[in-house]
């Protein structure tokens, strides 16, 4: 029982083995997505608790018209994103689409001029910066730049306008971009102390 | 259509793929939200508690305490010997209307004993041996020694040794010997229990053998539980034989996404033996000389003059000094904090590994005043022979918690434990070694999860 066929009739039977099998199959990446969209790994669990739920409940709407892990993938960010939600109405926020056109970004081409074409970062290094982006930005950027989603799907997933999207995708751009500078700029501090 | 981007380009790259493996207690949490443990049954609950009172029983059962010939002396271990002393224990006397002499009775018992050698005392041993009238320890094996065996076979078949005398009684103690103090220390511990939580907006019902409590509660990160804990141990103090000490505690814990955080507070009890040396003298027979009681003229033969002699004993204040022993018991506040990890939590079952450090306060002791009672004799002064007790302790603690879950809410855990003395359980003391013993016991506890 290792193909993801068996392990879903396994689980249709409501049997244990094909629950754990799926699990055991899938967890490693699906908390790989979570992770992008939370803060720390405690978070990302929590969420990949509640996907996992969601999955092994409504695995008989599986219509196996795409991959497998691509449905599972889906109902991992729909979770985050309900996570990200719930959250919300426990913050406060400030309602960035009244606040957006005052702020001034930059031309977003401006963000990569000086990006080189090769960076030696970590996968982790990686994953602590975007981690480290404020909520909205993180889970914008998230949709936008990671799963291709458009400015007007993400405005409608999250209830915002596409502006906002574009502005915190921006502002995720550029928090993202000086993260990068400072990680190169102490990896040259290194190289050059050796 | 998206818009090429240099940094979504390098962050959608690292992230294809990505992979992290969960943590141990995630899919746990999960597997229970649709696989839920059976019902509880009370057979079980009954079954669990007595195998965990009996394994929790078991170094204490096992492990037996100190007995008197294992002690080691306070001495160098060179100078140390075995020998038997022969103890008067009850004294009568009468008066004899017939010869109008005293009558003395005296009740010996025999013990071994562990002395240091020392010329002084093996001189003394020597004479007491060749001395018909003491009674005292032999430095030697009995069947080398022909003036206690006797003795020694008398004890062995469990006959009262008694001897009469018709003089005073020479109220003499074996020589120089020193055995050391047996101690017993405490352990204290803490468990653990884990659970899961709900969902906040759960789509299907699924039918759970458990309470509302845990249904609500499925899917919580971190859970707050407090528990009590019996903890029966039994301390090594290398090189001496060990030790037994009794506890409990009650305990606060955390967990937290596997891992755990504990502490609390404990009560520990500990008896230990007290050494004293009790230095005295008596007024003794040193000797004796024959009174002429009378004389008179042989009538066969007018030469010769016929004494009427008499023994008669001499007397002098000889000091003295003997061991004895008071059974002392001390208790402790303990303030035990560990951290921990839940490496396998699977069905009713989990493991977690702890470590942590634990303070120890002494808050009371009883130490029975040493009587002194010895027919005859003059006290001089009582000396302390084992150190004092150190007021605090810090030890490390280590164990591996096993917990079994009885309901949602209740739990039984067995951890054996490990801890090792980092101050020593003894105030400095010229002369005698400092003692950071190591413990090993078992913990049994009952933890309810708030």
């Amino acid at each position: 029982m290792n193909s993801d066929e068996q392990i879903i009739a396994g689980c249709l039977e409501g049997k244990r083995k094909a629950f754990n099998l799926l699990f055991r199959k899938h967890a490693p990446v699906m908390l790989g997505v979570c992770m992008r969209y939370c803060k720390n790994r405690i978070d990302a669990e929590d969420v990949m608790q509640d996907g996992f739920i969601k999955v092994f409940t409504q695995i008989s709407k599986f219509r196996k018209e795409g991959s497998f892990e691509g449905w599972i993938k889906r109902i991992m960010i729909n979770a985050a994103i309900d996570n990200y939600q719930s959250n919300l109405k426990h913050a406060f926020h400030a309602d960035v689409s009244e606040l957006e056109e005052a702020i001034s970004i930059g031309d977003d081409e401006d963000l990569e001029n000086d990006i080189p074409d090769h960076l030696n970062i970590g996968k982790e290094t990686l994953m602590q910066m975007i981690q480290a982006l404020p909520d909205g930005y993180r889970v914008v950027f998230n949709l936008y730049a990671i799963e291709n989603f458009s400015h007007k799907e993400i405005a409608s997933i999250l209830g915002i306008s596409e502006n906002t999207s574009k502005t915190q995708l921006l502002k995720a751009r550029k928090a993202l971009r000086k993260k990068i500078e400072e990680t190169i700029r102490y990896q040259y501090i290194n190289r050059v102390a050796i | 259509m998206n818009t090429k981007n240099k940094i979504d380009d390098l962050f959608k790259e690292a992230m294809a793929g990505y992979r992290i493996e969960p943590s141990f207690s995630l899919w746990r949490r999960i597997e229970r939200r649709f696989f839920p443990p059976s019902k509880f049954s009370p057979s079980g609950l009954i079954t669990s508690i007595f195998l965990l009172i009996i394994a929790g029983s078991m170094p204490w059962i096992l492990i037996p305490a100190n007995k008197y010939e294992d002690k080691e002396p306070n001495i160098p271990a060179e100078n140390a010997r075995r020998g038997y002393m022969i103890k008067p224990a009850t004294l009568t006397q009468s008066l004899s209307d017939q010869t109008n002499t005293k009558q003395i009775a005296q009740v010996f018992s025999v013990e071994p004993v562990i002395y240091e050698a020392s010329p002084a005392s093996a001189s003394s041993l020597t004479d007491a041996a060749d001395t018909k009238d003491l009674y005292l320890a032999s430095a030697n094996d009995p069947a080398d020694d022909p003036s206690i065996l006797p003795l020694i076979s008398a004890m062995n078949d469990q006959k009262t040794i008694r001897e009469k005398k018709n003089t005073e009684p020479v109220d003499k103690y074996t020589p120089e010997w020193i055995h050391r103090m047996t101690s017993r220390k405490t352990g204290l511990m803490n468990t653990t229990v884990t659970s899961e939580d709900l969902p906040a907006h759960r789509e299907n019902h699924i039918t759970s053998t458990f309470s509302p409590y845990y249904e609500r509660s499925y899917f919580k990160a971190t859970e707050f539980s407090f528990g009590a804990s019996f903890i029966p141990t039994v301390v090594f103090y290398d090189p001496n034989p060990s030790n037994q000490m009794l506890g409990g505690e009650a305990i606060v814990r955390i967990d937290m996404s596997g891992f755990r955080i504990s502490s609390g507070i404990g009560y520990s009890r500990m008896q230990d033996i007290g050494s004293y040396r009790i230095d005295y003298k008596s007024y003794d027979s040193v000797g004796y000389f024959l009174d002429v009681v009378s004389f008179s003229v042989d009538p066969k033969n007018p030469d010769n003059i016929v004494l009427l002699l008499r023994e008669e004993a001499i007397y002098d204040s000889v000091p003295h000094y003997t061991i004895t022993e008071k059974n002392n018991s001390y208790s402790y506040i303990d303030i035990p904090v560990s951290l921990g990890y839940t490496f396998l939590n699977k069905g009713r079952i989990s493991l977690t590994v702890q470590a942590g450090m634990k303070f120890s306060w002494l808050i009371n002791k009883n130490e029975p005043v040493v009587d002194f009672s010895v027919s005859n004799g003059e006290l001089i002064g009582i000396e302390r022979q084992v150190p004092a007790r150190a007021g605090t302790n810090w030890r490390f603690t280590a164990g591996l918690d096993m917990g079994y879950l009885l309901t949602d809410r209740l739990s039984l855990h067995l951890e054996p434990v490990f801890e090792q003395y980092i101050s020593p359980v003894y105030v400095k003391q010229t002369g005698y070694k400092p003692r950071k013993p190591i413990v090993t016991g078992m913990k049994a506890g009952i933890f309810f999860k708030l």
